[in-house]
C-alpha cells in the first residue's frame, strides 16, 4: 500500500454565515479564505437531488443509467467546486490554491476536516467542465467521469475533533470484532435476492450468524464489548438523523451518541468504524449528524449515503465492502476507491466520511480470497424499496 | 512544524519547576487527561474551556508538558514567548485583577507583530493590523480593547480571520479576577471579565479561550459565568483530579524506566539510577495518607529531587540505587517544601558571603518579605497576590534585609527554584506597566501562610506571657510599695525604732518601686521581662561581689589600722 501524500482542507463556521477554508499541504497551512455558507448548503442539497433522481430513475428505468442525468450530478458537481473557489473574503487568492492542486501530479489524498453541521458530499466535487461528458449511453463505465473527486483523488471527509487514539493501529484480523445491526425485515428479504457468490461471503462473514436486531441488544451488546468492536455494521432504513432497526425502535443521533460513549474504554486499542447503510446517513442534520456523533471518543468516523439507496443494491454493495476490507487488507479509502469504479455509478452513492487508512492486518501467509463481486452491481437488481427511515413520529 | 531534536532534560525531577515541552519524556501518568481535555476543548461548540484543579495537582505541568504540546499536533496555535535559550515556550496570560486590561497588553504586542505563515508555496508575512480596530497606539488600545469587552471580542474575532489556525489563548490564575480585589472595587474589572466570556460564548469564530483555575474557585467563577449570561453550552469544564497512587508512582518510576520512549530511549539507560523495591511505594503511600498543603505533586518532586541530587554519583557511569533509609533521612513528606525554601535561601546566602549564623536570621526575613505575596481568604485558603516591585523593596528595607534585593529576586525566579514570578502588568490609572512579583507556586502560598500564622501564634502567646509579667510586676510592686508605706507610718506614729523593721522598711520600698518601675518600662517600651530576670541575677551577684569586696576591705583597712 503506497501512501499518497495528504492535503487536508480544514472547513470551520464563521459567525454562522461564512465558511473558514484553510487548505494544507501535510501540516503546512495556506492562509485562509471565506466562502458563503449558504450557498454552499443550497449547492449541497442540489447535488443530493441529483443523485436522488439518478437512484429513482435507475430503480424504475431498465435502461438505466441516463448519461444526462449523471451530467446533472456532474454539473451540480461542478456548482460546488466553483463555490469552494468563490471567495467571499479573507487574504489568500483562492485561485493561488486552485493552482497549485491542479499542478501536482501525483493522485494526492485530500482529507476535509469539517467542523460544521453542514455535511457536504465533497467527494461529488466535479472538477471539469461537465459539457464535455457524454450525453448519452448507459453511463456505467467510470473512465470519463475521473473528474469527480471521489475518483481523482483518495477523498474522505472527518469531523474535526482531535485524531482518535489507536488510529495508527491496524485492526488485528483475528480479533476484529464485528457487529452487525440490522433491520430484521429488510435483511430477511433481501438475503434472499443474494445469489450464490454473495450468499458464500455473507456465510463467511461469522457476524452475521449473529446480527442484532433491537436497539437494547446493541446497547447491552456494546456495554459487554465496546472495548473490543471494532466494526459497527447497520442495515436498515435511516436518514440524516435517526436509524430505524423496526417499526417501534429507533436511534437518534443523539442517542447513538451517548449509548456508544465508550468512557475511559478502547486505551491501546484500534479505533471503532462505522458503516450506516440505510438511506441519506450522511445528509446531516440541523442539531448534528452521525458525522458528529461517530467522531469522537474511540470512533473514527463512518462510511454513508449521501442519497437514497435501493434495500438490495445497499445489501450487496455493503457485503462487497465488508468482503474487500476484511479479507484482502486493504485501506478503507482503497476498497471504496475501488467499490465506486467497479460499481459505477450508483457507487457514487457511498461517501467516506472516517479515517482513510484503516484496515485489517492480515497474515502474511493468508492468500487474499476470491472476488464474489465481479458484476457491476449497479446494473443487477436493485431492489424495489428505498432504505430511507419511513416512520413519522409526532 | 520545526523539527524537535530529542534530548533528555537535565535533571529527572523538577522541584517546584513546571514541567515544559523539553520535559515531556518525563512526563508521566496524564495521558488519558490530555486526550479527554483535548477532545473536549476540539469540540465546535467549546469557545470556553474552564480548567480547574486543586493546588498542586499540576494543572502547570499538564499544559506545557501535555496538553499544549499535544494540541499543536493536532493543529492548535498558542503563541509563544522567547524562554531561556531561545526556546519559546506557550505564552500564559495571566489574569491579575484586571484581566481585559492585561489581555489587552498581550493582545496589542502580538498585534504588533507581524505573523509569518510558512506555507506550502513559501513563506508570507500576514499583517495582524486590523485586530487593532483603528486604536493604533498601545494606549488607545488599552484603553478601549481593554475596557470593552465587545472591542476584545471584535479583536479576537478579526485575529481568527487571519491565522490559519486555530488559536487557544491561555488565560492562567483565573480565580485572581475573584481573590485580588474581592470587594466592590473590584467589580468593574469583573464585569468586563465576565462580560468577555459572554461575548466570546456567543459568537462562533476560530479561536478559543482556555482558563485555568483553582478548583476551590471553580463553583463563585462557573457562577459568574453562568450569571452573567454567557451560553452554558459552549463554556465548558474540565477537572484536572490529583494524581492516583498509581499515578504517583508512575511519576516517581519514570526516570527509572526500562521501557522506551519513542524518540529518546530507555531513561535508565540516561539518568542511570533506580529506587530500591518498595521504595516508590512508600513515598506513594506517605503522600496519600496524609493532607498535604500544597498539594502531593510539589511535595513528590521535592522529595525525589532531593533525594536524587543527594544520592547522586558523579562521573563513575554506574546505576545507583535508592534506599529505603536513604529515603527515610529525608524526614518524611512534611515540611518538605519548608526545607526546599530554606535550602534554596542558604545556598543563596552562603554564595553572596553571609555566615552561617546570619543565614538563619536572614532566611527569616526573607520568609516575613515573601508573606507579603500572600493573603487568606475568608474560606481559610491562601492565595498568591501580586505586589509591585517598589513596595517589596521598602517592606526589604524595613526589615533590614543584607541580600541584594533584586538579585535575589533574579535567584528565587529562576525556574530551577522558581519561587517567585515576575509578572508585568498594566497600571490602571496611568496606562504604564509595572513590574510586579508573585510567588510562582500556589503551594509556597500555603507554605508561608501556615509559617506565619504558626510564628503569630507563637508571638501572641508571648505577648500574654509578657502581659502577665508585667501584670505580676505591677501588682507586687502596688503591694511591696503599700507594705513599706505602712511600716513607715508605723515606725513614724509609734516612735518604734526597731533596725530590723527599718530595714525591712526600707528593702520592701526599694523592692516595690524597682517592680513599678519595670512593669512601667515593660509597658512603655515593650521589653522583653527576661531582660530583667537577666539584671536581677547580675545585679544579685554584682551585691555579693560587691559586699565580699568591701567586707575583705574593712578587713584590710582594720589590720592596717591595727598595726599603725
Amino acid at each position: 500500500m503506497v501512501e499518497a501524500p495528504v492535503i487536508g482542507v480544514d472547513i470551520k463556521p464563521h459567525k454562522g454565515v461564512w465558511l473558514k477554508v484553510v487548505w494544507n499541504e501535510g501540516t503546512i497551512p495556506w492562509d485562509p479564505y471565506y466562502i458563503d455558507r449558504g450557498v454552499v448548503r443550497t449547492i449541497t442539497d442540489d447535488i443530493r437531488r441529483a443523485l436522488a433522481e439518478l437512484v429513482r430513475d435507475a430503480m424504475s428505468n431498465s435502461s438505466r443509467f441516463s448519461s444526462q442525468l449523471l451530467k446533472e450530478v456532474a454539473n451540480e458537481g461542478r456548482r460546488l467546486y466553483r463555490a469552494l473557489f468563490r471567495r467571499e473574503f479573507g487574504e489568500q487568492d483562492p485561485a493561488e490554491v486552485q493552482q497549485w492542486l491542479e499542478a501536482r501530479s501525483e493522485r494526492d489524498r485530500i482529507m476535509f476536516r469539517v467542523e460544521d453541521r453542514i455535511h457536504v458530499p465533497w467527494g461529488l466535487i466535479y472538477d471539469r467542465d461537465p459539457a464535455a461528458l457524454p450525453e448519452t449511453g448507459p453511463g456505467t463505465n467510470a473512465g470519463p467521469y475521473e473528474d469527480f473527486w471521489c475518483l481523482k483523488y483518495q477523498l474522505s471527509t472527518v469531523y474535526f475533533l482531535v485524531r482518535p487514539r489507536g488510529l495508527g493501529r491496524p485492526f488485528p484480523s483475528d480479533d476484529l470484532l464485528m457487529l452487525p445491526v440490522v433491520n430484521r425485515r429488510v435483511f430477511d428479504r433481501t438475503s434472499g435476492c443474494l445469489r450464490g457468490p454473495e450468499q458464500i461471503v455473507l456465510g463467511r462473514i461469522r457476524a452475521f450468524k449473529d446480527p442484532v436486531y433491537r436497539s437494547s441488544d446493541l446497547f447491552r451488546r456494546w456495554q459487554e464489548s465496546r472495548d473490543d468492536i471494532g466494526l459497527l455494521y447497520f442495515y436498515c432504513h435511516a436518514n440524516g438523523e435517526r436509524i430505524e432497526l423496526a417499526p417501534d425502535d429507533e436511534i437518534t443521533v443523539q442517542r447513538l451518541k451517548e449509548e456508544l460513549d465508550p468512557k475511559s474504554g478502547r486505551a491501546g486499542k484500534p479505533v471503532c468504524i462505522v458503516f450506516l447503510n440505510g438511506c441519506a446517513t450522511a445528509s446531516g442534520a440541523p442539531d448534528g449528524g452521525f458525522l458528529e456523533a461517530t467522531g469522537s471518543r474511540g470512533f473514527c468516523g463512518f462510511i454513508g449515503t449521501e442519497t437514497k439507496v435501493p434495500d438490495v443494491f445497499a445489501m450487496r454493495f455493503g457485503l462487497a465492502f465488508l468482503h474487500d476490507f476484511l479479507y484482502r487488507g486493504q485501506t478503507v479509502v482503497e476498497v471504496m476507491d475501488y467499490l465506486r469504479r467497479r460499481h459505477w455509478p450508483l457507487g457514487l452513492i457511498y461517501g467516506t466520511y472516517c479515517y482513510p487508512l484503516l484496515h485489517v492486518q492480515l497474515p502474511e501467509e493468508r492468500e487474499p480470497p476470491e472476488d464474489h463481486f465481479v458484476e457491476n452491481l449497479s446494473c443487477a437488481d436493485l431492489g424495489t424499496e428505498q432504505l430511507d427511515a419511513i416512520m413519522i413520529r409526532t | 512544524m520545526s523539527v524537535r531534536i530529542a534530548t533528555w532534560p537535565k535533571t529527572p525531577y523538577k522541584g517546584l519547576s513546571v514541567y515544559g515541552p523539553d520535559d515531556i519524556p518525563l512526563f508521566a501518568s496524564r495521558d488519558d487527561d490530555v486526550y479527554r481535555c483535548a477532545e473536549v476543548l476540539g469540540l465546535s461548540t467549546t469557545r470556553v474551556l474552564i480548567l480547574h484543579g486543586s493546588t498542586g495537582c499540576g494543572k502547570s505541568s499538564f499544559l506545557r508538558a501535555g496538553l499544549i504540546p499535544f494540541l499543536e499536533g493536532e493543529g492548535f496555535f498558542f503563541r509563544k514567548e522567547k524562554a531561556i535559550e531561545n526556546k519559546p515556550k506557550a505564552l500564559f496570560v495571566r489574569s491579575t485583577d484586571v484581566p481585559l486590561m492585561t489581555l489587552a497588553e498581550e493582545l496589542f504586542r502580538f498585534i504588533e507583530a507581524d505573523f509569518v505563515l510558512q506555507r506550502p508555496v513559501g513563506p508570507k508575512t500576514l499583517s495582524l493590523a486590523a485586530a487593532k480596530l483603528g486604536f493604533d497606539t498601545r494606549e488607545a488600545f488599552l484603553g478601549n480593547v481593554g475596557t470593552e469587552p465587545d472591542l476584545m471580542v471584535k479583536s479576537l474575532e478579526k485575529i481568527a480571520e487571519i491565522l490559519p489556525r486555530t488559536l487557544v489563548l491561555v488565560i492562567d490564575q483565573g480565580e485572581e479576577v475573584l481573590t485580588l480585589k474581592p470587594g466592590p472595587e473590584g467589580d468593574v474589572y469583573r464585569d468586563q471579565f465576565f462580560g468577555l466570556i459572554k461575548g466570546f460564548s456567543r459568537v462562533a469564530f476560530d479561536l478559543k479561550l482556555l482558563i485555568a483555575l483553582r478548583t476551590e474557585y471553580y463553583g463563585r467563577f462557573e457562577d459568574e459565568v453562568l450569571s452573567r449570561g454567557a451560553s452554558a453550552a459552549q463554556v465548558r469544564y474540565y477537572r484536572l483530579r490529583d494524581l492516583s497512587r498509581e499515578g504517583i508512582i508512575a511519576a516517581i518510576e519514570r526516570p527509572t524506566s526500562t521501557a522506551e520512549i519513542p524518540g529518546y530511549g530507555v531513561p535508565r539507560d540516561h539518568y542511570k539510577f533506580r529506587f530500591a523495591k518498595g521504595v516508590p511505594e512508600r513515598i506513594a503511600d506517605n503522600l496519600m495518607k496524609r493532607t498535604v498543603p500544597g498539594g502531593r505533586l510539589p511535595v513528590l518532586q521535592i522529595v525525589c529531587e532531593r533525594l536524587y541530587n543527594k544520592t547522586r554519583h558523579d562521573g563513575h557511569g554506574a546505576e545507583w540505587e535508592i534506599t529505603e533509609s536513604e529515603y527515610a533521612s529525608l524526614g518524611g513528606v512534611e515540611g518538605q517544601i519548608r526545607a526546599y525554601f530554606t535550602d534554596v535561601l542558604a545556598e543563596w546566602a552562603s554564595q553572596n558571603g553571609l555566615k552561617e549564623w546570619q543565614i538563619e536570621k536572614e532566611i527569616e526575613r526573607w520568609r516575613d518579605l515573601l508573606c507579603e505575596l500572600t493573603v487568606s481568604q475568608a474560606d481559610g485558603t491562601a492565595t498568591a497576590v501580586l505586589r509591585r516591585e517598589q513596595e517589596l523593596l521598602d517592606q526589604a528595607s524595613a526589615l533590614a534585609i543584607k541580600l541584594d534585593f533584586k538579585a535575589t529576586m533574579d535567584y528565587l525566579e529562576h525556574d530551577e527554584r522558581r519561587i517567585v514570578r515576575r509578572v508585568d502588568v498594566v497600571d490602571v490609572a496611568s496606562g504604564q506597566r509595572v513590574n510586579c512579583y508573585s510567588l510562582a507556586h500556589e503551594a509556597l502560598a500555603l507554605f508561608l501562610r501556615h509559617w506565619k500564622s504558626v510564628r503569630q501564634e507563637a508571638r501572641n502567646e508571648a505577648e500574654s506571657r509578657t502581659r502577665a509579667i508585667e501584670r505580676f510586676l505591677l501588682w507586687f510592686g502596688i503591694l511591696v510599695t503599700g507594705t513599706a508605706a505602712v511600716f513607715t507610718v508605723v515606725w513614724v506614729t509609734s516612735g518604734y525604732a526597731d533596725p530590723a523593721l527599718k530595714t525591712l522598711t526600707i528593702v520592701s520600698a526599694l523592692y516595690g518601686l524597682i517592680a513599678l518601675a519595670e512593669s512601667w518600662l515593660i509597658k512603655r517600651f515593650g521589653l522583653d521581662p527576661r531582660i530583667f530576670l537577666v539584671l536581677h541575677i547580675f545585679l544579685e551577684n554584682y551585691l555579693r561581689l560587691l559586699k565580699r569586696i568591701l567586707t575583705r576591705l574593712e578587713w584590710f583597712l582594720g589590720q592596717r589600722a591595727k598595726k599603725s
